[in-house]
């Protein structure tokens, strides 16, 4: 009845989206399980609220499905998903008004002990590692939600999705040196936002 | 990818990469693949009658080699069909009435009610016996060289018996 899973683990995402739009709904299941963590990420950096990461999650798929057989492979199936998300994410930002008071239930527990936050905090003399995780992230939280939208999108998929500036052009449909501009505009924003905890 | 040292990054940087690790659990994302297929369903449910046969009828033609062009020539079909019913012909409307009246010069009364035209002709065409008799004055060459006819009008009279026996019409003639 069920094909098992690992017969679309090894498929590429051209191969499942094809599978998709003959009407196969196991391997679009698989594209979402491919790229549910990443567009949470996206989307989670980008609202800063988990209810309505999940929420806003569930419509880009829901659209993707809808919109599939419109998909002619044009650009990567990647590339794609990540434009369906920024555009509903920034439509949902619009409608939800720019300030959104971040709460500590956002900020997430356990950061502490990753060893790459212990790297980072050490590498700079002690002096990040001093100021409690929390307070820190909160206060990136906030840093990052006083950004512009256009400026928090750049940031979001340059720094913490680790995009290239020319994935980013396309999925935004902005030049690279508009990409670049607003990267150099946000990092300086956050660096004043920051600079009492980062020096 | 961006630069992956971290001694190249600032810091700002070096803290928002390690959001990078912020990534749901296994179960979250099973949790969510169930959720999504949950809803799935319930709004197929929930879409009307119509939405699904728009839905049937956009899928039917997006799956045609050429879907535009086949809408657009029934549109242009329905729109010349259209354009053949609805547009009166040359003559049909009132206006082409009055056109055609004009230059045939016809009476006002026939103008206002063609049908009186046919009507009239009709009686006295009815009403004419072959045997009526049209009477002709004789006209003599020589009168009309010796100065008559010049004023005087040629007189035909043809006597129409009707039916009822009292029509009479008589008329004028300019001599051939």
């Amino acid at each position: 009845m069920s094909e098992p899973r690992a017969n679309y683990e090894s498929s590429t995402d051209i191969e499942l989206v094809s599978l998709a739009q003959e009407g196969n709904t196991r391997a679009f299941d698989e594209l979402v399980r491919r790229y549910t963590p990443k567009l949470y990420g996206m989307i989670y950096n980008m609202t800063s609220n988990r209810e309505d990461t999940a929420d806003l999650l569930q419509d880009v798929f829901a659209k993707a499905y809808r919109s599939l057989k419109r998909f002619m492979g044009r650009s990567s199936f990647y590339t794609w998903i990540y434009s369906i998300s920024v555009n509903m994410t920034l439509n949902f930002l619009k409608k939800r008004g720019r300030y959104h008071k971040v709460s500590l239930d956002d900020v997430d527990t356990g950061i502490e002990n990753d060893p790459e936050f212990i790297k980072v905090t050490t590498a700079n003399g002690g002096t990040m590692r001093d100021v409690h995780v929390h307070e820190l992230q909160k206060r990136l939280n906030e840093a990052m939600m006083r950004l512009s939208e256009d400026h928090r999108t750049v940031v979001t998929l340059y720094d913490i999705q680790g995009l290239q500036h020319s994935e980013i052009s396309q999925i935004l449909g902005v030049s690279e040196g508009t990409v670049r501009s607003r990267l150099f505009y946000a990092h300086r924003q956050l660096q004043n936002y920051l600079e009492d905890f980062i020096k | 990818m961006p630069s992956e040292d971290p001694q190249d990054l600032t810091p700002v940087q070096q803290l928002l990469r390690l959001r990078r690790n912020q990534t749901p659990s296994d179960e979250f994302i099973e949790g969510f693949l169930s959720d999504f297929k949950e809803r799935q369903r319930s709004e197929l449910l929930k879409q009307s009658a119509r939405g699904l046969l728009w839905e049937r009828w956009t899928t039917y033609w997006e799956n045609r080699a050429a879907p535009k062009w086949a809408l657009a020539g029934l549109a242009a079909a329905l729109v010349l069909g259209l354009g053949l019913v609805l547009i009166p012909k040359a003559g049909e409307g009132p206006m082409g009435d009055e056109v055609a009246a004009s230059e045939s010069g016809l009476s006002s009364d026939i103008q206002a009610d063609p049908n009186a035209a046919f009507g009239t002709e009709a009686i006295l065409i009815m009403g004419m016996d072959p045997e009526g008799v049209v009477e002709e004055s004789p006209m003599l060459l020589s009168r009309h060289f010796s100065g008559g006819y010049a004023d005087d009008a040629r007189e035909v009279k043809a006597v129409v018996r009707q039916e009822s026996g009292q029509s009479e019409m008589s008329g004028r003639e300019d001599e051939p």
